[in-house]
């Protein structure tokens, strides 16, 4: 995000920062969330203090009990080197050009083929899925990178279900504001938008949705398989 | 009659861990799992998971402990809390059927500026903890009964929506009071 220079102005609902903190959120979110918590101060404080509160409730937990000799399994183990960490390979990202790769994105870049290539998805849209994942267990959720062409209108849409958007470069606007670099949009099922990506660059954003998307109209609904959202 | 000296306070954690990374002493180590690891495993089977399985994460969590004491950062979080986001991430790195330390280290909340632990950072820990503790205790019932649901039952805040009977609207917003009136807390006593 090296084309960051203020500090978002959209933020993440506390709701959300907590559900991160806890480790309920899905796997796409959560991707998203860390994000934008990256660039973002003013969320990062809070979610720190969601951690502590999950410390806390944790030292309030009634303890359960071990079974008999799992304190002389543990200190046994100690004696054993920590397993060696596999060598990492090396993370792939020309996708993204000169954006920095956020770090929450770093595993999926040092996946084979690293971030992958741009899909055409309709006139101005291109697309690159992240999840779900081969070999992984699904949550029903789906991360993908979405790059818009200057003045390129999203079809409007409902959600089924939670969308997060953290735009990466460029902006867009919809009748919730304007989103620039590092600033994190939330629809759930209540909220209709249309995208348009502003003029000057692409814009590129980060996406969770955690259920199929709503278009509208016929030529939008064309758009549904194709996105595979 | 004078209490006993507390030895399970964040305070006595802290130091323990401190222990732990320089000297590696198993006795210091033995008394934190005997704190940590029934609490990590009643955690994880809170969040479902079998007997076995619960037991199983407690020692990957207690284990991992040992192995990255050394960047414990009191001036950073409480005892409890660092250990807290280790089992998180375990379990979330399990239920994804990923290999320890895959993705949900990756994904987790960036580590600060370095900002080095001042001389007192054990003693500011425990005052931490203790506002904090106090500020959970004051929160109104319906708010800390969501803050618990969020951390204890597996599941985004649109289904406690269908759990309690209440609207989503209502879940974000209790969550919001909650952290707002928290953040409050913690802020006038810094």
């Amino acid at each position: 995000m090296n084309k960051l220079q203020h500090p978002p102005v959209h933020h993440a609902a506390e709701a959300t920062l907590v559900c991160h903190a806890a480790g309920g959120l899905d796997a796409a979110s959560r991707v998203v969330v860390a994000t934008h918590l990256h660039g973002c101060p003013h969320c990062q404080e809070l979610a720190r203090l969601a951690e502590a509160v999950g410390g806390q409730l944790l030292d309030e937990m009634p303890p359960e009990s071990l079974s008999p000799d799992a304190l002389a399994y543990a200190l046994a183990r100690l004696d054993r080197p920590a397993p060696a960490a596999p060598p990492l390979p090396p993370a792939e990202s020309a996708a993204l050009g000169d954006i920095a790769l956020p770090p929450a994105l770093l595993p999926y870049a040092r996946r084979p083929g690293g971030l992958g290539r741009w899909r055409w998805v309709a006139p101005g849209i291109r697309h690159i899925r992240l999840l779900p994942a081969p070999g992984e267990a699904r949550d029903g959720s789906t991360l993908y990178l979405l790059k818009l062409a200057p003045g390129t209108k999203v079809p409007e849409h409902g959600h089924g279900g939670n969308e997060m958007v953290c735009v990466l470069a460029g902006s867009y606007s919809d009748r919730l504001g304007r989103f620039g670099p590092g600033d994190l949009a939330e629809a759930d099922a209540n909220v209709e938008h249309q995208p348009v990506a502003d003029a000057g660059e692409d814009c590129i954003c980060l996406i969770a949705t955690t259920a199929p998307l709503r278009f509208h109209g016929r030529a939008a609904r064309l758009l549904q398989p194709v996105l595979g959202f | 009659m004078s209490p006993a000296p507390d030895t399970a306070s964040p305070e006595a954690m802290t130091l323990l861990l401190r222990r732990i990374a320089e000297n590696r002493d198993r006795a210091a180590y033995a008394a934190l799992f005997g704190h940590f690891a029934p609490r990590v495993k009643a955690y994880m089977r809170k969040l479902g998971a079998a007997d076995a399985q619960a037991e199983d994460l407690a020692q990957e969590a207690l284990l991992a402990v040992w192995h990255k004491a050394a960047s414990f950062d009191p001036g950073r979080a409480g005892a409890s809390t660092w250990v807290f986001t280790i089992a998180r991430n375990l379990r979330i790195d399990a239920l994804r059927k990923l290999p320890k330390g895959g993705m949900a280290d990756a994904d987790s909340l960036p580590e600060p500026a370095d900002d080095a632990p001042g001389a007192d950072a054990v003693l500011e820990t425990r005052a931490r903890d203790g506002r904090l503790r106090a500020a959970l205790d004051t929160l109104p019932a319906e708010q800390a009964r969501l803050v618990k649901l969020a951390f204890y039952e597996d599941r985004p805040h649109s289904e406690i929506e269908h759990l309690l009977g209440i609207p989503l609207g209502t879940v974000k917003s209790r969550l919001r009071l909650a952290m707002q009136r928290l953040r409050a807390a913690m802020e006038e006593w810094s």
